[in-house]
């Protein structure tokens, strides 16, 4: 249930990409490590943190550990945090072009509405699809691309192409 | 001086030994003179009968050469006598065959020539029929070739005619599926060619954000079509 509470949590509103993912996963990884230096707790935060958004990270932290003073019960959460991350689903897309952040802002709000839960994109770019998107999503593949509208475009008008080209 | 009775004993017995033996060799000396004095009269009468017999041998020699010249020459005398009678028949003999020979010769010549002529004629009769006979048999045969020739020339002909009208069909029908095959091939090239031209042409008109705006729409129809929740 808790690994769900993670999920609901504003903590991931910045992931949209596999390369936000492994941001996030890092800079997990360097707070978690860093718990057990000499220090104040929030200056960790404000050193290690900085793509995640710190203060949704300081509430779950608050809202979670009973002793912040106590780096094993805060190792303890970001653990659980980690975890999180590590099952959220993720959906290969494939494009014709480098999208912009707001394309790919786009994509993401698309994605996880459409799949009503939040999604991960893995961005790949294939020109050979010329335009549109395909979905890979656990095995599955849904093409909305150029190159196949196009290919079935050519099967469906074979006939008429070849009447046309003996006139 | 006293000899005692047993030597005197052996020495009588010794001197009586001794004269039986001087008499024995006696004997034995007689009896060798009456056996040489037998031999010596035996070999006398062993030559004496030799002699004699040899003498009658030699007799018996002449007289039985004497003997066999006369049958030798009793012989030689026969043997002239019987070679002059063979000679004397086999002149004879000869004469007779040579006769009777030239007889024969004289009365089988006519007809050895008159058989020889009717064989030969014979022969020819034989020879000129059957010649006849295979001229008109090969003539026969000859015609009967001649019909059987024309006959297959013209099932040959027929024969080709129709493999060629069935060649050339095959060869027509094959050529329609080549030239389909080969026309089809073509079409799928051309086809090809013009979807990649128009992929590449699409591919430079569409800007990013055309391409951005598509991609957009795209997804908004595959969300309100559900194609996402399949």
């Amino acid at each position: 249930m808790k690994t769900d509470f993670y999920q609901n949590s504003d903590i991931f509103n910045n992931i949209l990409t596999m390369n936000d993912l492994f941001k996030s996963k890092e800079e997990l990884e360097k707070l978690s490590v860093d718990l057990f230096t000499s220090g104040n707790f929030l200056e960790k935060i404000n050193q290690n943190i900085n793509f995640l958004s710190r203060e949704s990270l300081l509430k779950l932290l608050m809202q979670n550990c009973p002793n912040l003073d106590n780096p094993g019960s805060l190792e303890k959460v970001i653990e659980g945090i980690r975890e999180s991350l590590n099952k959220i689903p993720i959906v290969t897309i494939i494009v014709a072009f480098n999208p912009s952040q707001g394309a790919v802002e786009k994509i993401s709000d698309f994605i996880c509405q459409s799949f009503s839960k939040r999604i991960v994109i893995d961005i790949k770019v294939d020109s050979e699809i010329i335009g549109g998107v395909k979905i890979i999503y656990e095995g599955n593949i849904k093409d909305f691309s150029i190159k196949r509208l196009l290919d079935r475009y050519f099967q469906e008008q074979k006939g008429s192409i070849q009447s046309l080209l003996h006139e | 001086m006293f000899i005692p009775y047993y030597l005197i004993i052996i020495f009588i017995g010794f001197f009586i030994l001794f004269g039986f033996y001087i008499i024995y060799l006696y004997y034995l000396y007689n009896r060798e003179r009456e056996f040489e004095s037998y031999k010596k009269q035996l070999d006398h009468r062993s030559s004496d009968i030799l002699s004699k017999a040899t003498n009658k041998a030699q007799d018996l020699i002449i007289k039985a050469t004497e003997k066999a010249k006369d049958i030798i020459m009793t012989s030689e005398y026969l043997k002239s006598e019987i070679k002059e009678d063979l000679e004397e028949q086999k002149k004879q003999i000869l004469k007779e065959y040579s006769d009777e020979i030239r007889h024969l010769h004289l009365t089988l010549g006519k007809s050895f020539e008159q058989i020889g002529a009717e064989i030969k004629q014979g022969f020819l009769d034989q020879a000129k029929k059957s010649i006849v006979k295979v001229e008109s048999s090969f003539d026969q045969e000859l015609e009967d070739f001649k019909q059987v020739i024309k006959n297959q020339t013209v099932l040959s002909q027929n024969h080709i005619g129709q493999r060629i009208s069935s060649e050339f069909e095959k060869a027509e029908e094959e050529i329609q599926i080549y030239k389909k095959n080969e026309l089809d091939k073509i079409n799928f090239k051309i086809g090809m060619i013009i979807q990649k031209v128009t992929e590449e042409a699409l591919k430079d008109s569409l800007t990013i954000e055309l391409n951005e705006k598509f991609l957009l729409e795209t997804l908004e129809k595959a969300r309100r079509e559900s194609f996402l929740k399949e």
